[in-house]
């Protein structure tokens, strides 16, 4: 037979169309069929060496409970009972694209601590401890301080309560007049005011608050009031008494000191 | 990333929260060692992330993000907590060591708080290198990620800081050695 004869009876069996539909192959059988069998042929060379592992064979010897894979296929009928047999335990995003790296890094870990045998005995558990549901309750903590504070406006604070507003009001007039009727003009001298002013000199000077403090706290502290009662500055010699608008226009720190 | 106050950034800054508070927790936790400071770590370390949320650029993962403010926070922290305390002359690593003996959220062994003191001898940089490569076992290319330091020196890092350790401990175990 002929080149030209195989040829064309190769196509005469398996080249027409017909014969295609009839008998199909799966994908890239051809493609990948001398690639898998040298493969194969590979692999049975490899063994050659080994009689009593070729000797044993390939078959499973693995066993399935009896009627697994009917009992799969009768679970068909009972969709909620073959829902409950899926998978329902889930794994952090990731899991096992990042399992390799960090099987490598435990690896390398171990092999770093190997020679630190004080430390490795100790162990890592965690000595430390929180608070009793500390993280359940941390995520709404941090919730409300990072919420922005809710502003009211004052239509909402006054107008819409304005019945409170009027009652709140009302009462205030009252109480303010009532205080007011009953004030006397008795000036009674607040000897205990708190005030720089109240102070005595001496009790000032020793205590050296003066110095320590910024001008604006000290202006804060004065009773101008009082500070004109009590504190004269000499002027020409002569003592004489310092009106509140002197004392408040004119006020400097180190004056002030000299002067106490 | 998100609008500002919309309930979607509230949503997902929750779950940011909720997934990352343990782990970031423990990170801050084993540097200031106090849980009342690790809980002001975690606090600052979620409100400034919440700040900067818009601004996250996915250049990083978000736990090295979150990671990295963390660190800084909780070192902050300490360098604020030793300037402020006056009245000892101790450096603060020696303070956070003797509040370890007598810290009520605490409950390890003798020999666990030997290795806290231990750990707390080391300079500030190889303790966080040791904590998150012994005890978190991170890798070292996110380490570096986080503390934005070459995987070589962080490996020396480690290296200086386990035999300080090992050390430590031995000498405590045997004393006139």
């Amino acid at each position: 037979m002929s080149k030209e004869d195989i040829n064309k009876d190769g196509e005469g069996f398996f080249g027409d169309e017909k014969s295609k539909d009839a008998f199909g192959t799966p994908e890239n059988y051809f493609e990948s069929f001398s690639a898998r069998l040298f493969s194969k042929i590979k692999a049975e060379d490899e063994l050659k060496d080994y009689p009593l592992l070729s000797a044993v064979g390939k078959t499973n010897p693995f066993a399935v409970p009896a009627d697994y894979f009917e009992l799969r296929e009768e679970l068909v009928e009972y969709t909620m009972l073959r829902d409950l047999r899926q998978n329902n335990f889930v794994l952090p995003h990731g899991y096992f694209e990042n399992l390799p790296s960090a099987v490598v890094s435990r690896i390398e870990l171990v092999e770093e601590t190997k020679v630190y045998a004080a430390l490795t005995a100790i162990g890592k558990e965690n000595a430390f401890v929180v608070p009793e549901k500390y993280f359940e309750e941390f995520a709404g903590e941090i919730k409300e301080l990072v919420s922005p504070a809710k502003v009211i406006s004052l239509y909402d604070r006054v107008l819409k309560n304005y019945k409170f507003a009027a009652a709140a009001a009302v009462m205030l007039l009252v109480t303010l007049s009532i205080v007011l009727l009953n004030q006397t003009t008795t000036i009674v001298p607040n000897t205990d005011c708190g005030t720089v002013a109240c102070l005595s000199k001496k009790e000032i000077i020793n205590s050296g608050i003066i110095q320590n403090m910024s001008e604006e706290n000290i202006i804060e502290m004065i009773d101008i009031n009082a500070l004109s009662d009590s504190l004269s500055l000499k002027k020409n010699g002569k003592s004489q008494n310092v009106s509140v608008d002197e004392v408040s226009d004119n006020i400097d720190v180190t004056t002030l000191t000299e002067e106490l | 990333m998100f609008k500002e106050n919309t309930p979607q950034r509230d949503r997902v800054f929750e779950a940011i929260v909720k997934k990352y508070q343990k782990r970031l927790y423990w990170h801050a936790r084993k540097i200031v060692v106090d849980h009342d400071d690790a809980d002001d770590v975690l606090q600052n370390t979620f409100i400034k992330a919440w700040k900067a949320l818009d601004n996250f650029k996915e250049e990083s993962q978000l736990y090295t993000w979150l990671y990295r403010i963390a660190t800084n926070e909780a070192l902050g922290f300490l360098r604020q907590k030793a300037k402020m305390n006056t009245t000892s002359i101790h450096p603060i690593e020696y303070q956070l060591s003797k509040s370890l003996e007598g810290d009520v959220y605490f409950k390890g062994s003798t020999i666990e708080l030997k290795l806290q003191q231990a750990i707390l001898t080391l300079p500030e940089k190889q303790r966080i290198v040791f904590n998150m490569r012994y005890f978190d076992e991170m890798p070292y290319e996110e380490m570096s990620g986080v503390l934005e330091t070459s995987v070589g020196a962080l490996k020396a890092s480690f290296h200086h800081a386990a035999k300080k350790v090992e050390d430590f401990l031995k000498s405590d175990l045997n004393p006139g050695r």
